[in-house]
């Protein structure tokens, strides 16, 4: 056997050891077709219906002057904003305009959208900020160099692959980090918080707003109301238990043997709140991926060596 | 001859490159102790954070978890600071690269310790579910009169689902206290009105059968033994709105 074939045999040295152009592809193509999918599908234009006095701007977007948020709370600028925002993330999905430009646009686009439907927020909740985060970083590595459906003339880079394998390694680090802290600040707010009742209560809570109510009794919704049923010691250990998984994410970067473990605990934690509280967390249950190194890496070369995928020749 | 060294990219290559690669990435594994300067900087950029929290959150920095937070994030920046493969892989990178990462984890640790609010979006405070709740809870329950005298059950969540529960709860939370606190007549109670009118508005697009009243309950309900079938509640109607006005 040649040594060329006998390398891909090889184990990968650490995760993302292999990434290449079209792994760094690959991930755009998740990151921004999640925003895509999560905009497709979210009326954002309604939100001009509500009255101005509940929007309150939060952080970056409390600079912008009241008279420009007239304008823009508009039902005509919503849509126009939201379909002007679906245009340039197909776009950078498809790699048509492969232009870091408009990454950046996109991008700068995306913290506006999030910072607007949060600005009718009571507070600030988490879902979808690891995914922003990861778009932002994306802005500044070469994300278009693999997986374009449009050819882009580019020079072979200096770094070789390692501006590629620092991109998925940037990702899975900033992914990591949003459980690492929530842990963390739990465990520092008194282990003793394990030993309460919160996790129970906060299941029946759930379940209680969600139920059906007449104006004198409350029906708690099927599935939460079930899980109570369970023992109060089970809610005890779960907390403790998910949060020790929180804990350990960013551990999924540095060992290939915890990965797996890491990786499927955090998928079971999100399916857990999603049928326990109806709280659901799918943009980061898409984002897991990028722990799946070897069949990440797997995937974007078979999509590179599909007949759709551009040959591109390096000068 | 021709090797793919990376998808996509036709490199014509001599037959070593490769090998030559993945020897470099093996020995890029592992952990090894940053250089003193390495660490220096580290070191530096840590008690500018904690600097930076102990004067944006003022006394109540001084609270013992924030320090433990602040050298358990410490030891995570060592860690990967330490890891061969991420140092090597950022610092074999352009400078845009190199900045990008540095800065968006900053800017993540400065959210995490100096946020917890809305000033420092898109940087904000991870922190869910650090509380231990009261044994009984209260929320707010919409429940709409039609023209032809039914009773239905509002979810302003389902008429509004860029706002999700944990968004759009919160903001009718907090405004319904405001509205209650301050009276009918004021400017929260007014808001509050507005906000209500366009649930009730946004209800009735399209409906046979509209909405004429939209009433606002405050739902008390012991936790303590928690409530699994039907179960009678202490609510009382604290608002409403009408159609015409």
């Amino acid at each position: 056997m040649s040594r060329q074939a006998a390398l891909p045999r090889l184990a990968p040295a650490h995760l993302h050891a292999r990434a290449t152009a079209s792994s760094l592809g690959l991930a755009r193509v998740l990151v921004f077709g999640i925003w895509l999918c999560h905009l497709a599908v979210d009326p954002l234009q309604r939100l001009a219906e509500l009255p101005r006095s509940a929007f309150q701007p939060p952080g970056v977007l409390a600079v912008v002057p009241g008279r420009v948020w007239e304008i823009a709370l508009r039902s005509s600028s919503l849509l126009a904003f939201r379909f002007g925002l679906l245009l340039a993330l197909a776009l950078v999905v498809g790699g048509l305009v492969p232009s870091q430009v408009l990454l950046g646009m996109t991008a700068a686009g995306l913290v506006v959208y999030q910072g607007l439907v949060r600005s009718f927020s009571g507070h600030m909740n988490h879902a979808e900020l690891a995914l922003l985060y990861i778009s932002m970083l994306f802005v500044f590595f070469p994300v278009f160099d693999g997986l374009t459906v449009r050819p882009r003339r580019t020079r072979a880079r200096p770094g070789g692959r390692a501006p590629y394998v620092a991109g998925m390694l940037a990702a899975c680090l900033v992914l990591g980090l949003t459980y690492f802290f929530v842990g963390a600040v739990r465990l520092w707010k008194g282990v003793d918080l394990f030993g309460t009742s919160t996790l129970r209560d906060l299941i029946s809570s759930f379940a209680l707003q969600d139920g059906r109510f007449d104006g004198a009794s409350v029906v708690p919704l099927g599935v939460p109301a079930a899980i109570l049923v369970l023992p109060p010691l089970t809610f005890k250990v779960a907390f403790a238990a998910s949060t020790l998984v929180e804990l350990s994410a960013p551990l999924a970067l540095f060992s290939r043997r915890l990965r797996p473990f890491i990786a499927a605990g955090l998928l079971f934690f999100h399916l857990s709140i999603l049928v326990a509280m109806q709280v659901p967390f799918p943009e980061n249950m898409c984002l897991l991926a990028l722990f799946s190194g070897t069949w990440f890496h797997r995937a974007a070369t078979w999509l590179d060596d599909h007949p759709f995928a551009v040959r591109r020749a390096v000068r | 001859m021709v090797h793919r060294l990376q998808a996509g990219h036709v490199l014509p290559q001599r037959p070593g490159v490769a090998v030559l690669e993945e020897r470099r990435t093996a020995a890029d594994q592992g952990f090894a102790r940053p250089a003193v300067r390495e660490g220096g900087i580290l070191a530096g950029i840590g008690l500018l954070v904690l600097l930076a929290a102990a004067a944006a959150l003022g006394p109540r920095w001084r609270r013992p978890g924030l320090v433990g937070e602040w050298a358990t994030y410490m030891v995570l920046a060592y860690a990967v600071l330490s890891w061969r493969p991420f140092r090597s892989a950022v610092a074999r990178s352009g400078r845009p690269q190199r900045a990008a990462v540095a800065g968006c984890l900053l800017l993540l640790v400065m959210g995490q310790f100096v946020g917890g609010g809305r000033h420092t979006f898109p940087f904000v405070r991870f922190a869910m579910f650090t509380d231990p709740g009261p044994p009984d809870t209260h929320h707010y329950s919409y429940l709409g009169l039609t023209r032809t005298g039914r009773s239905v059950q509002v979810d302003p969540v389902a008429l509004y689902p860029s706002l999700d529960r944990g968004r759009f709860v919160g903001r009718l939370f907090d405004s319904a206290e405001a509205a209650i606190a301050g009276g009918s007549g004021s400017g929260a109670g007014e808001a509050y009105d507005d906000l209500l009118l366009a649930l009730l508005r946004r209800r009735n697009l399209g409906r046979d059968d509209p909405l004429v009243r939209l009433d606002v309950y405050l739902v008390h309900t012991d936790l303590d033994p928690p409530p699994r079938h039907r179960t009678t509640v202490a609510a009382g109607r604290v608002w409403s709105v009408e159609a015409g006005g």
